[in-house]
């Protein structure tokens, strides 16, 4: 641990835009250091905020004070081992995919900014443009415990029941609910791998992980429907996730707002080089993605999604469809439109909490909410993956975001959905959530902050305050 | 009209090749159509759509390459061809243009041929200009844009820019135009399902297996072998501060810069050649405003190359020879420069000026030719070699010659992280094409004895062509700052554009900000762009590809900056630092 100096100011932010402060800096180059790190701070009273790549959009990375514990600089390494592939935590999803390209392998889940860690990614409960989330095909885990101390989880081995979990040789004893609504609340029957996944570095490190792979799918493809109306996507995504599910893997829906971010960034966005002009009078536009081994099949799906293209308004003309490594050009749309947000915020250089603040829910009525979201959104874009109700939704130059946040997420919990499903709570959420959790579900977190951190190290103000 | 698209299956990621033949390993890769082959595609869409006719989709390749023949056909191909025969197998640029000239003669009624102007494994751009000179057809290289109404396509020159009304039939090679166009859904599911045509040796005119692919091809890969990476420095990981401190004092203190070198070629070690031959020729170039500096550099080149065992000379070919002009050729140190002066000679014409180069060659009967990697040298190049057929390496970073006249030519492939070297073993001359900067020009004492001799050269009717006006293509200062792609955000090109203002220096940039479109690529430095020689060559996020450092030997200094504590050029740079490029930017100009 050094004092922080401005020389390290790097430390101070992530790709949420959020600034904050620190006390002390580290940036461990072995295990062995990193758990020195914890203790140290844990003997001395010292609030810790662990940092991967630092390209979260929550801000969960960006310090309160206390110790920047930095991962990326932890010794890097990769193996596979009967279909898993055993990684440090510090390794860029970027560097995986690359390794896993090689042997024609692929992770399930697809978050897609190549430059967060796996750790990070763990962290933060991410998913990608695919339903799966990364934490969910995690079969083992070497956790650093804010004690300094390390456990081994097993997928299997703990999960929690009505009445908590045992694990250290001992029994957390808390009310479980029967569904999580939020990052950090477990669930009943839920495995402790999960739990930890989206625990955004609260409750301890991840420091390696054994994750599943699987060969890549003989045949896949990105398929692009633009639509003159939002109306006519909707229908056609409604349509679509009833059918072809066997292959239809992920489904998205760009508001117009979105194209538009889109279009307007052609120029400076290099993602977006290689992408023509949309086709014009689109208002929105929906990408799907299919994969699978059954070439014969999923052609069939995909005559069968044109179909409905057709059936909803959409004509022909208006689709592109990319298979193999081509498909790699059109999927990566909704992550360039996080690109393109935060390049237009940078231009505006806006500071408010406008900026801060995004709704990303999942929703028990998805389709309803992003039209209604569409309704009160002043300005900012919305994207919505249709396959498991989730919805993005960028905020910019809102009056008090706060407010329709806090009502989107009120109605996310309502419908049964779960609040910030995508990017953690980070900075960003916590005090709503917290704010949201029931009585029951404040008992829980509690209980497994004292089990898992009792200096509070890690937990730090958040639960502290907040509890 | 009948239109003809050369696409090519490439490997899309890191490739493998077999070191005992100099192969490429294609199963060990996965594949994806060459990018330029997609801008080839939509070039030809656009004219059949103003035009109509017939667009035909042509690939040699293995029988995977039918995916590529497919998605073309799903772009908007008609008809799609695949020459894949084991008697095509191992074929160089010159062999690969010859069997494409084989298929389109076939074909028949050709009006209009397609390229990508280069592909990403071999990066040589030869095959446009070779297939041309074997049909003995125009060519024009370089297409950065295209008139439909009527047909005329505009390119880049050294210099300046020229447009040539089309004069069918004939072969365009096109760079990166508009973004090309996606498939739709229903021309995917359709294309799967269209006749695709496998032709073999028995197909097209020419059925002597002799004259096809490795056995025909004139160069041979002699050796390949992973670059060396032998870290000068530590990486610096330092704060934020502290680092731009030892930044700012590498672009104010001139007196950290390490005094220069004269840098010469790149001295490999001799070996045993076969053929004799007592002469070295090089094509010299010159624009609006005089002899290329290329021209000089390889002048040098070869007086350095042939240690006095072989007679130097250069062929320059142009409209007229004004007094300057002359006293450059004069001054270059050559034992003799031929001339060849002609009214249709103003503009570069791939055919007209590779048919005068010819007439010297033939005379001269030369072992070496030599020709500038610009837009002009590497179409002359192919051309020539296709006369003569023979073989071109294109863009050698060395070159060594025995004292049979036998030249050994090395350069970067498949992305850079490996090196070949290659043999041209029968044919002759041996003809290399040689980037700026990527050797010295040396003052020379010969002045007095070089002579300057005037041929005329039959050659074929010019296309019609003129100069969209000249542009002029600033040499670097002393001082280069470059950015690569760990740039983001195209907003942030004016922070270094302030930082290369306040210290004197020349902005430019590796190739992937060039492909972003970000960047003219006059400013592009590496295998494909320019060579450059500053006393200080300062980098902001570049990785440091082997043809990024390529361009780059000729610098004195380097001092690199990348987050990446592991990227390749930390290790080549004098003083390599880690850290976030923006950051340092930004606190490098508020102190």
């Amino acid at each position: 641990m050094t004092p922080y100096s401005s020389t390290l100011s790097s430390v101070l932010k992530d790709e949420s835009r959020m600034e904050g402060k620190a006390l002390w800096v580290s940036q461990p180059q072995s295990v062995g250091e990193l758990l020195d790190s914890l203790k140290e701070a844990a003997e001395k009273g010292i609030d810790i905020t662990v940092q991967g790549s630092r390209t979260g959009l929550a801000g969960g990375a960006v310090p309160a004070g206390g110790l920047a514990l930095g991962l990326s600089k932890l010794k890097k390494s990769m193996e596979i081992k009967d279909g898993l592939l055993l990684a440090s935590a510090s390794v860029a999803l970027g560097e995986a995919k690359v390794y896993l390209k090689r042997q024609r392998l692929v992770f399930a889940a697809d978050p897609s900014e190549d430059e967060a860690t796996l750790g990070g990614l763990f962290a933060t409960g991410a998913r990608g443009l695919k339903t799966e989330p990364f934490g969910r095909q995690v079969q083992e885990l070497l956790w650093a415990l804010p004690t300094g101390e390390t456990l081994l989880a097993r997928r299997g081995e703990a999960c929690f029941d009505s009445t908590g979990i045992r694990i250290f040789n001992q029994s957390i004893k808390c009310p479980v609910p029967v569904k999580s609504r939020f990052p950090g609340v477990p669930f009943q029957g839920q495995d402790l791998i999960d739990f930890l996944s989206g625990s955004d570095g609260r409750l301890g490190i991840a420091l390696n992980i054994k994750v599943k792979t699987f060969p890549k799918p003989k045949n896949s493809w990105a398929i692009a429907f633009f639509l003159k109306s939002e109306a006519q996507a909707l229908s056609f995504a409604e349509a679509a996730s009833d059918a072809s599910r066997e292959f239809l893997k992920a489904l998205w829906i760009f508001d117009q707002n979105a194209l538009s971010l889109l279009s307007k960034s052609r120029a400076s966005l290099s993602g977006l080089k290689d992408i023509p002009e949309f086709p014009s009078d689109s208002d929105s536009a929906a990408l799907a993605w299919l994969e699978g081994d059954d070439e014969e099949g999923i052609e069939l799906a995909m005559s069968g999604l044109l179909d409905l293209f057709s059936e909803s308004g959409g004509s022909e003309s208006d689709t592109w469809a990319a298979e193999g490594i081509e498909a790699e050009k059109i999927a990566p749309l909704k992550h360039l439109a996080e690109e393109a947000a935060n390049m237009e915020l940078d231009k505006a250089r806006l500071t408010s909490n406008a900026i801060r603040l995004s709704i990303e829910n999942s929703y028990g009525s998805p389709i309803k909410a992003f039209r209604d979201l569409g309704e009160s959104l002043v300005q900012g874009y919305r994207i919505l993956s249709v396959l498991d109700g989730r919805i993005h939704a960028r905020l910019f130059a809102l009056q008090d975001p706060g407010k329709l946040v806090l009502g989107y997420a009120l109605r996310a919990l309502a419908e049964g959905g779960f609040f910030a499903s995508d990017y953690g709570l980070g900075k960003a959420k916590r005090d709503m959530a917290i704010d949201l959790a029931s009585p029951q579900e404040k008992e829980c977190l509690m209980a497994i902050q004292q089990a898992f951190d009792p200096a509070s190290s890690m937990s730090n103000r958040f639960f502290r305050a907040a509890l | 009209m009948r239109i003809v698209v050369c696409v090519k299956q490439v490997p899309s990621m890191s490739a493998q090749m077999d070191p005992e033949t100099g192969l490429l390993f294609r199963a060990s890769a996965e594949s994806a159509m060459n990018p330029l082959d997609f801008c080839a595609v939509e070039a030809g869409m656009q004219i059949l759509k103003r035009h109509g006719g017939e667009l035909i989709a042509l690939s040699m390749g293995p029988q995977s390459a039918q995916e590529t023949l497919r998605l073309a056909m799903a772009l908007g191909a008609g008809r799609a061809i695949l020459l894949s025969d084991k008697a095509f197998a191992g074929a160089d640029a010159y062999v690969t243009a010859f069997t494409l000239s084989q298929a389109i003669k076939a074909i028949g009624n050709v009006d209009l041929v397609v390229c990508g102007l280069n592909t990403t494994d071999g990066d040589t751009a030869q095959v446009p200009f070779s297939l041309a000179a074997q049909l003995g057809w125009p060519s024009f290289g370089w297409v950065k844009l295209i008139e439909l109404e009527p047909l005329a396509f505009v390119q880049e020159q050294t210099g300046t820019e020229a447009r040539a009304e089309a004069r069918l039939p004939m072969v365009i090679a096109v760079g990166r135009i508009s973004p090309p166009r996606i498939p739709t859904l229903g021309a995917k599911l359709a294309a799967k399902r269209k006749p695709l045509e496998v032709w073999g040796l028995n197909d097209l005119p020419e059925k002597s297996p002799e004259f096809y692919g490795l056995r025909a091809s004139p160069t041979r890969v002699k050796k390949i072998y992973a670059t060396k990476r032998e870290r000068k420095v530590l990486p610096l990981e330092l704060g934020l501060n502290e680092t731009v401190k030892i930044l700012k004092g590498e672009l104010s203190d001139p007196k950290a810069f390490i005094e220069p070198v004269i840098a010469t070629p790149t001295q490999l070690p001799d070996w045993n050649g076969q053929a004799k031959s007592g002469s070295v020729l090089a094509c010299l170039q010159a624009d609006h405003r005089g002899l290329c500096l290329v021209s000089k550099e390889m002048a040098s080149l070869l007086i350095s190359l042939s240690q006095g065992r072989f007679e130097t000379h250069g062929v320059f070919i142009g409209s007229d020879l004004p007094k300057p002009l002359e006293d450059e050729l004069l001054a270059l140190g050559l034992d003799c420069v031929h001339v060849c002066l002609d009214n249709d000679f103003k503009i570069f014409d791939a055919r007209p000026f590779s048919e005068a180069a010819l007439a010297c060659v033939k005379a001269l009967n030369p072992a070496v030719v030599l020709a500038g990697a610009t837009p002009e040298g590497r179409a002359l190049a192919p051309a020539l070699a296709a006369h003569l057929r023979t073989g071109v390496t294109a863009d050698c970073t060395g070159l060594s010659l025995s004292d049979n006249g036998e030249l050994l030519q090395i350069r970067p492939a498949f992305g850079g992280d490996i090196m070949a070297q290659i043999l041209t073993p029968q044919a002759r001359p041996q003809i290399a094409t040689v980037r700026l900067g990527a050797f010295s020009a040396l003052e020379s004492a010969k002045r007095s004895r070089t002579k300057i001799k005037r041929f005329q050269a039959p050659h074929s009717q010019v296309l019609p062509l003129q100069t969209l006006g000249h542009f002029e293509d600033e040499p670097a200062k002393d001082l280069v700052i470059a950015i690569g792609g760990g740039l983001r955000d195209k907003a942030a090109i004016s922070l270094f554009e302030k930082l290369a203002e306040k210290a004197n220096a020349s902005l430019m940039c590796s190739r992937c900000l060039v492909e972003r479109g970000w960047f003219d690529q006059s400013r592009q430095i590496g295998l494909s762009g320019r060579s450059v020689s500053p006393k200080l060559l300062v980098t902001f996020g570049i990785s440091g590809s082997a043809q990024f450092l390529s361009g780059i030997k000729g610098a004195k200094r380097l001092v690199s900056i990348n987050l990446d504590k592991d990227a390749p050029i930390l290790d080549f740079a004098d003083v390599p630092l880690v850290g976030d490029m923006r950051e340092i930017a930004e606190r490098c100009l508020e102190m």
